[in-house]
């Protein structure tokens, strides 16, 4: 009796070994879901498995669970495990977890058991890659000018393996005006590169910072790429230089002629020459206009102005870039020592005049006179 | 020859009542018209040099050929003026019946231009004093009547163009009558005319050219 006893509980025994056996045989993993799909160090994502019973029987899951490592946390963990899965029926679980700054590839795993014995485990292969988005100033001017617009291109590219969304580029700064104030990108796909060209006006000296931002999955990153605003002359900007200048004294004022010669790369547009306080421009080329200047032409040139009590005036030369922007420079000509304004006669005559009108009156009625004088 | 000048330009009706009979000898007149055509042709070149600015924007390069045209021009203005005013005596004193050959009026006509030397050498000295103070407005569109003629206006009536300008024309009055004085004995002797028809030969023409003279100054 005893023997039967015994043999009855190996048999039993037996059976229930089976049975487990089956049902753990029955439950397979058929999908995992990482989002972001590659986490960056301290990212926060979600992990979906999905189980499904591919036997004929209902199995009772008793327990459900997913286990952390040492790089990543499970922050909730909402299935507990209790439960039935019918024949043929999914069931997908969800977590929340978090990866610890170390990069590399990590296996959290996901396990169950089930009522009355048998168990599934699962490890997740999951990766943490530091690799930001890729961010750069692909083109810029060599120098930048004060209300000079130039412009500024930024390219991004995507080393990661997993697609990140919602890449945006926001200029800060408060020594430019930028257009426009935030370009969109969306999404970039691995190995993906797109430009974003941005027109920036200096208005003094300061930083630019381009703020590159990006989600990947639901954690949102910042790139920020600084460049320095140091106005100063651009290296192809038109450049005019005066020359051969000549200072020769007009009724009431000087003149000033000369030559105007465009010594830049760049076409210096609508130049217009005059003379500045304490000068005062008078006709008639108080103004004088030149017109477009291309790298290496020049024009000859003449104000006229009056000045009294000065040596040396300011001779202004304005003009335009391609864009419109206004400039203007100046040069000093010197008033040579002595050189004084004709003198206006308000309408009358000179001295000079008047002796050499009168003098020819004289001689030429004396010589008339004399020649119908009769010869004695 | 310097006697004959002085007698040319201070006792002219003894100078032609001299040479009445004798053949017309264009040698000396000439010369002085020569001279006073070189002096016309410099006063021409200082005048274009002074102009040609005006034009560089379509004839930016030829301001040379424009002054040598300038200086042209004064040369042979002063030839032809010589010769016309020779015809003009010589047909007018064709009314009055006059006798003696063309060839001595051309030579009456060229002695009298003796004075018009000294008024053209007089604004030639002052065109040069004053060039330096004589702006020239550039022409930018030649197709804008309206721009050519403010800039024309410009320059001549800036200070020292416009001073230059009554001198110029009172002296040619002043000058011209002088001329007229030579011409009118010229005439006379040249043509055997009587005194009062020489004077309307000679002063009837010239009072004409000085009245166009005045007129254009813009005082009448």
């Amino acid at each position: 009796m005893r023997i039967y006893l015994i043999l009855l509980i190996l048999l039993a025994a037996l059976v229930s070994t089976g049975a487990a056996a089956d049902t753990s045989a029955q439950v397979t993993v058929t999908g995992i879901a990482l989002d972001p799909g590659v986490f960056m160090p301290w990212d926060t994502g979600t992990l979906q498995v999905t189980v499904m019973n591919t036997g004929t029987l209902p199995i009772t899951l008793s327990a459900v669970r997913l286990t952390g490592e040492q790089n990543v946390d499970v922050l909730t963990s909402p299935h507990t495990g209790s439960g039935m899965l019918g024949a043929g029926n999914s069931m997908t679980f969800t977590y929340t977890i978090r990866v610890r700054g170390e990069e590399g590839i990590f296996y959290p795993r996901f396990s169950m058991n089930f009522m009355g014995g048998g168990s599934l485990s699962e490890p997740i292969l999951l990766r943490v890659d530091r690799r930001p988005l890729d961010a750069g100033i692909s083109s810029r001017p060599d120098i930048f000018m004060e209300g000079r617009r130039d412009d500024v291109v930024v390219s991004l590219g995507n080393p990661r393996m997993n697609t990140i969304s919602s890449v945006s580029i926001t200029p800060v700064t408060g020594a430019a005006d930028v257009v426009p104030t935030s370009i969109f990108i969306g999404s970039l796909a691995p190995g993906e590169s797109r430009d974003a060209a941005f027109s920036v006006t200096p208005m003094g000296a300061g930083d630019l910072t381009f703020n590159v931002q990006y989600r990947n999955g639901q954690n949102t990153h910042t790139v920020p790429l600084t460049i320095p605003i140091t106005p100063g002359i651009a290296k192809k900007a038109a450049d005019p230089i005066v020359s051969n200048i000549e200072v020769a004294s007009i009724a009431g004022g000087y003149r000033i002629t000369g030559d105007v010669s465009n010594a830049g790369l760049e076409s210096a547009r609508s130049v217009v020459m005059t003379t500045s306080s304490p000068a005062t421009p008078i006709d008639p080329f108080r103004v004088y206009v030149v017109g477009t200047l291309d790298p290496d032409d020049f024009s000859s040139f003449e104000v006229t102005f009056a000045a009294s009590d000065a040596e040396e005036i300011p001779l202004v030369i304005r003009y335009r870039d391609d864009d419109g922007n206004l400039y203007e420079e100046t040069v000093m000509a010197t008033i040579r020592s002595g050189l004084q304004p004709v003198q206006e006669h308000d309408g009358g005559l000179s001295p000079m005049m008047i002796g050499i009108i009168l003098l020819s009156v004289v001689i030429v009625a004396g010589a008339i006179i004399y020649s119908r004088k009769k010869k004695r | 020859m310097a006697d004959t000048i002085m007698k040319i330009l201070f006792r002219p009706d003894e100078f032609f009542e001299e040479h009445a009979g004798k053949e017309p000898a264009l040698g000396l007149p000439f010369g002085i018209v020569l001279i006073y055509a070189i002096l016309s042709a410099i006063l021409g070149y200082q005048m274009t040099s002074l102009m040609a600015p005006m034009y560089s924007s379509i004839a930016e390069g030829y301001e040379g050929i424009i002054i040598f045209f300038g200086a042209a021009g004064g040369f042979v203005t002063a030839i032809i003026f010589w010769i016309v005013a020779s015809v003009i005596f010589y047909l007018l004193s064709m009314l009055f019946k006059g006798e003696g050959s063309m060839k001595k009026v051309l030579e009456a006509v060229g002695y009298g231009i003796a004075p018009l030397i000294a008024w053209v050498g007089i604004a030639i000295i002052w065109l040069s004093m004053v060039a330096d103070q004589i702006v020239t407005p550039v022409i930018r569109d030649f197709m804008d009547p309206a721009a050519v003629d403010t800039a024309l206006e410009a320059f001549m009536t800036q200070p020292a163009m416009a001073e230059y300008t009554l001198l110029q024309t009172v002296l040619s009055i002043v000058f011209m009558i002088w001329a007229a004085n030579i011409w009118y004995s010229g005439m006379r002797y040249a043509r055997k005319l009587t005194a009062r028809n020489a004077a309307y030969t000679v002063f009837i023409p010239v009072g004409i050219y000085l009245i166009i003279t005045i007129i254009s100054y813009g005082v009448l």
